[in-house]
């Protein structure tokens, strides 16, 4: 096998000109350095490129002043300062831009991120609660609808309102129902979901279960209405679930991220005002 | 709960190190204590003691300027903008050196008008052709050096007007300003590794065109 020639020596192109620059602007230390170092020891234009940046730099440094032409006066008249003189929202803007309110700016973000984490944080645990309480009925079987005649179901169901969609849904399988479930107010759910979570025995008698609960999971209604007569008194009867107040954990987190929010967008506002 | 000690230490704490740092020599220098007091009397609406901190700078800021921009007048308009800003967030200064907090005014003023330029552009450095760029040869000087020196000088600025803004603005502030990469980097709001890079760049970019008239730099 061949040896490769010392790529260093022969080919100046592959040579790493910023570290030549950074050498001679005496910014390298450790290897860097000595790498560089080496390049100028065994490449010549890199010794030269060294060089040359020196004296680049050394002739910067000595261009002198531009001579003025005419004496420039930048004074400002007093006009000038009451038009610049910050009032009203520019003052407003110039006090919150300021460093005395510095501290609204890790204020504001603290706020933000712990509002978004409790709100986060809120929605998981709620989700896993929701779906246990979902889940829990699938498992548990015995229920007091399993012992509701065939024959009622439709009563049953008209009895049960709202929660009967969900239930079917429900039904389709444990693991299925919980996130379903879910996505409907939670109080509603979870009741439908313990009351009527065994469905499934009951309705097996009756004309629209045919076992599959995936079916009837696509199209609950529908399928109710087909097989029952009740249909139209089931949708028809089916109450809007009560919407429970939001709980003050919520309301706490949902402030801390507007006002947090809030704080980082009047400070950036402000500093854009105060800078124009 | 505003008032507490604590809290007042936090927000006097936060302006940035390189400013704390200076802060603390402040004291020491006469010219900075003289800005300081100008300062505070400019806060309270004294228009005469800032039109005494403008007469103090506007050279200063002017020579800075002009190397940055394409032109004297554009340089200009940047100087007068930065005191009108300056004069705007009196109440924005965060204590440190008065001379770094109106160069970084004037830096970042003559940036935003480069990149106003870049979206509307205009004839590049007509200016640089003028000879009053050149300085004036002493009473003994040795005209062959004069010329030399006044070429060299015409090379760099030549160069100079080629390469970025950014780059322009870092050699400007390290090269001929003399400011370190901390203050650089404050005064750009960029990193130090950047303004490093920056530079070093820029170097190479001005030996790139420079180089067939390297003949006057080596030696």
């Amino acid at each position: 096998m061949p040896s490769h020639p010392d790529v260093r020596s022969t080919s100046h192109d592959r040579h790493d000109a910023l570290l030549v620059a950074a050498l001679a602007a005496g910014d390298l230390a450790g290897t860097d350095r000595d790498h560089a170092t080496d390049l100028i020891e065994t490449c010549a234009e890199c010794a030269t490129l060294h060089d040359d940046l020196v004296a680049i730099a050394r002739a910067t440094s000595t261009v002198p002043p531009p001579i003025t032409s005419r004496p420039r006066d930048f004074r400002l008249t007093p006009e000038q300062a009451a038009r610049l003189r910050p009032s009203g929202w520019r003052r407003f803007a110039g006090v919150l831009a300021g460093p005395r309110l510095a501290f609204t700016r890790p204020l504001g973000i603290g706020l933000a991120t712990i509002g978004l984490a409790g709100l986060l944080l809120m929605n998981v645990s709620l989700g896993a609660s929701l779906g246990s309480s979902a889940a829990a009925p699938a498992v548990g079987g015995p229920a007091p609808a399993a012992n509701v005649p065939a024959a009622s179901a439709p009563a049953a169901s008209s009895a049960y309102g709202a929660a009967g969609d969900g239930i079917i849904r429900g039904t389709g399988s444990g693991a299925v129902g919980g996130p379903v479930a879910s996505s409907v107010p939670a109080p509603a759910a979870s009741d439908g979901a313990v009351r009527l979570g065994p469905l499934p025995s009951v309705s097996a008698g009756s004309p629209q279960s045919d076992g599959f609960g995936t079916e009837s999971a696509a199209g609950g209604p529908k399928g109710t209405s087909a097989g029952s007569g009740g249909a139209g008194d089931l949708i028809a009867g089916r109450e809007v679930p009560p919407t429970s107040p939001p709980d003050l954990r919520t309301l706490v987190f949902v402030a801390a991220v507007v006002v947090g929010l809030g704080l980082l967008v009047l400070r950036r506002v402000a500093r854009g005002a105060a800078t124009s | 709960m505003l008032d507490s000690p604590r809290l007042r230490i936090a927000v006097r704490r936060g302006p940035l190190a390189v400013e704390d740092l200076r802060s603390t020599t402040v004291a020491d220098d006469p010219v900075q204590r003289r800005d300081l007091i100008l300062l505070e009397r400019a806060r309270a609406g004294d228009l005469d003691a800032f039109n005494d901190l403008v007469v103090c700078y506007q050279d200063l800021l002017f020579a800075l300027i002009v190397r940055m921009v394409p032109d004297r007048d554009q340089a200009s308009d940047v100087v007068q903008e930065a005191f009108f800003s300056a004069y705007r967030n009196l109440a924005g200064f965060r204590g440190g050196s008065v001379k770094s907090w109106l160069n970084r005014i004037a830096v970042n003023a003559a940036m935003d008008i480069q990149r106003a330029r870049k979206r509307r552009p205009s004839q590049p450095y007509p200016e640089l052709e003028d000879e009053s760029w050149q300085p004036r040869a002493g009473e003994d000087a040795d005209p062959v050096t004069t010329a030399l020196m006044t070429e060299r000088h015409r090379a760099i600025n030549d160069a100079l007007a080629t390469i970025t803004d950014d780059q322009r603005a870092a050699i400007v502030l390290f090269d001929v300003e003399g400011y370190d990469y901390a203050e650089i980097a404050e005064m750009t709001g960029v990193s130090l590794g950047t303004v490093k890079s920056r530079i070093h760049r820029g170097r190479l970019a001005l030996r790139e065109h420079l180089s067939d008239r390297m003949e006057l730099f080596r030696g």
